[in-house]
């Protein structure tokens, strides 16, 4: 069932046009560096100034700027389909006919956009890499710490940080699924979702409330930029992938209670 | 499976969940995470001269910087401060909110500190013997210093008057006793390691804004008598105003990898050499008409004050209004920086008051003087 689901999931149209432009991003950012020059040191987006440098930077660079808008639009618009476009297609109805039962349905869904965020997050790190090394040197990385590593050390890294993007987004897709179950009109869902992802961001940005920040599920995002530092640094990367383990099992359990309570007519 | 039927039951499955990450964040603070270390116990002096008497410590470790200050937005002095690229680091943004340091210290020899001001930024300063390198990533760029006085040449300089620690533990003590109250109260655990908790609070020092500052200091070898934590209580909080302490403490000589700093390539490399002899006679101020400072009342409630040209110049007019607010003393209308612990009157002319004493206590002084 869950090959089933990923592998119709992967073979939409929408899906492969969201990796598009995952993929285009850091490629169209590492051209622009590339016929412009990027900015000069100390300016510009963490990391842009230094895309140039090495290929390694244009896929952190890439991951930075995509990381704020374009995964999480991809999340949302992966989430907020999964419950309500099978019902507003009709198809909900037919799926809850197998025996399998709305719980491993909704775990099917679940896993898939799990495996989605990874996705989305590592295509934009390969994309980058690839242009990166096509167009920039491709040596050993100066790590913000001002060490040099090898660069397949460097190249393992930011796949590492690919990774860690992936995991942050696990939050996100968790109440995107609640919010799915909670309508059968997905662009809705969508829209809630992407919601959150922007009200988050406005909270985290706010002094006011800054108790509230470490429980913020944006809060710790870029995280993965102390995987750059020699030596390097989890303590963020962990709390971040605590932090996303509660919303998933907060938002799993509230989507599996909407699920089972469900009445489902379409 | 009754409870399936309701159509409210499963929703007790979201809600456990949600008491249970609550109550798992909030118990270890309630039951308090670990019993305070049992220790001997020691007399202020006895522990004033453990800290005067410690070695340079040779360890690798964190700490967490945590600043509360209730500063008013300070962005607006980033270009007076900052200068350069946009994204340089900025000292004055470790003046709000908590940031992980990392140090390795190698006694005397040299040390490196680390930090990330900002994701995706780190500044290092790492000195060791004569030189000295400061780097930051934003800007790919390296301050080295040379001609350092190199701290292992340096023998402790042999005093006229011999002193063993204990005797000048007791000298400082029975100073520090007019205007302070030093107890030892209590041990913690900072970084894993036992502490005594060195406890000064000001006497009859009504016009201070320091509640108490705590001094924690390692009871065990190797360790002994250095201090690894050091919190400042501003009046009316609960959380420390400022709080310096280790998060993790690892005794023993840190990697040598991390006591010196090579150039990476593609970053600028800025030398200065670095003559530490004095000239014989201090240097006349730059600005010629600056009057030196000189210090009002003493103790807690010690007031600086002198004149600096600058605070009056008309070019940092604009950021110094937007980190003050006005204030009338007497016929003249000055401006008031604020916060928990330091607070600074400036009159016009550049005349300023600045002190760990409450703004009423500061226009008190200015008055008295005469302004």
């Amino acid at each position: 069932m869950w090959l089933v689901e990923a592998r119709t999931v992967f073979s939409r149209a929408r899906v492969r046009a969201l990796l598009v432009v995952l993929v285009a991003v850091p490629v169209f950012l590492a051209f622009a560096v590339y016929l412009a020059g990027g900015p000069h040191n100390g300016q510009g987006p963490t990391f842009l100034d230094r895309a140039s440098h090495n290929g390694v930077f244009t896929a952190l660079a890439g991951l930075v700027v995509t990381m704020p808008f374009f995964i999480p639009l991809s999340i949302a618009v992966m989430a907020g389909d999964a419950v309500a476009g099978e019902a507003s297609m009709g198809t909900l109805r037919y799926l809850l006919i197998r025996p399998a039962g709305r719980a491993r349905l909704l775990a099917a869904k679940g896993a898939v956009l799990a495996l989605f965020c990874m996705v989305a997050a590592l295509v934009v790190v390969m994309a980058g890499l690839l242009a990166g090394v096509v167009l920039f040197p491709h040596g050993p990385v100066v790590t913000l710490s001002g060490t040099t590593i090898p660069f397949l050390d460097g190249v393992g890294r930011s796949l590492l940080a690919s990774l860690v993007v992936g995991a942050s987004m696990f939050g996100l897709g968790a109440m995107g699924l609640f919010v799915s179950t909670l309508t059968d009109v997905p662009i809705a869902a969508m829209a809630v979702t992407i919601g959150l992802v922007i009200v988050s961001g406005i909270l985290d940005g706010v002094s006011q409330v800054a108790f509230l920040h470490p429980w913020l599920f944006t809060n710790y995002w870029t995280s993965f930029t102390d995987l750059v530092r020699d030596p390097m640094h989890w303590g963020l990367v962990w709390k971040d992938l605590l932090l996303q383990l509660g919303y998933v099992a907060v938002f799993g359990a509230a989507a599996w209670a909407r699920m089972v309570t469900r009445d489902v007519q379409a | 499976m009754r409870y399936l039927r309701s159509k409210r039951g499963p929703y007790a499955v979201p809600a456990v969940v949600v008491l249970a990450i609550a109550a798992g964040t909030v118990a270890p603070s309630v039951t308090g995470a670990s019993s305070p270390p049992s220790l001997p116990s020691v007399t202020p002096a006895q522990l004033v001269s453990e800290v005067l008497s410690a070695k340079a410590p040779q360890l690798s470790g964190s700490l967490d910087w945590t600043a509360n200050l209730g500063l008013p937005d300070l962005g607006a002095l980033q270009g007076a401060v900052g200068g350069g690229a946009p994204n340089a680091f900025n000292p004055l943004t470790l003046l709000n909110g908590t940031y992980q340091v990392d140090v390795w210290l190698a006694g005397n020899q040299a040390e490196h500190i680390s930090l990330s001001p900002a994701p995706g930024q780190e500044v290092d300063l790492v000195r060791n013997g004569d030189q000295a390198w400061f780097w930051d990533s934003s800007t790919m760029k390296v301050t080295h210093l040379t001609g350092l006085s190199g701290g292992q040449a340096a023998p402790s300089q042999p005093t006229t008057v011999p002193m063993t620690p204990q005797q000048l533990a007791d000298r400082l003590l029975s100073h520090l006793g007019q205007s302070t109250s030093v107890v030892v109260p209590s041990t913690v655990y900072v970084g894993g390691q036992a502490t005594y908790e060195l406890l000064l609070t000001p006497k009859s020092a009504p016009g201070t804004t320091i509640d108490h500052i705590e001094v924690d200091v390692a009871a065990d070898a190797p360790l002994q008598g250095v201090p690894l934590q050091v919190a400042v209580y501003a009046k009316g909080q609960a959380a420390p105003a400022l709080e310096l302490g280790f998060t993790r403490v690892q005794p023993g000589a840190p990697p040598a990898g991390e006591l010196t700093f090579s150039v990476p390539p593609g970053a600028t490399e800025v030398n200065h050499s670095v003559s530490l002899t004095r000239p014989a006679t201090p240097a006349q101020s730059s600005t010629g008409t600056g009057s030196g400072p000189s210090t009002l009342g003493s103790g807690w409630e010690a007031v600086r004050t002198g004149t600096a040209p600058v605070l009056a110049s008309p070019q940092y007019q604009t950021q110094l209004s937007a980190v003050t607010t006005v204030v009338q003393v007497g016929s003249q209308q000055g401006r008031l920086f604020t916060s928990e612990l330091l607070n600074v009157l400036i009159l016009p002319g550049g005349h300023y008051y600045a002190g760990f004493v409450t703004p009423q206590a500061l226009e008190a002084a200015a008055t008295a003087a005469g302004a």
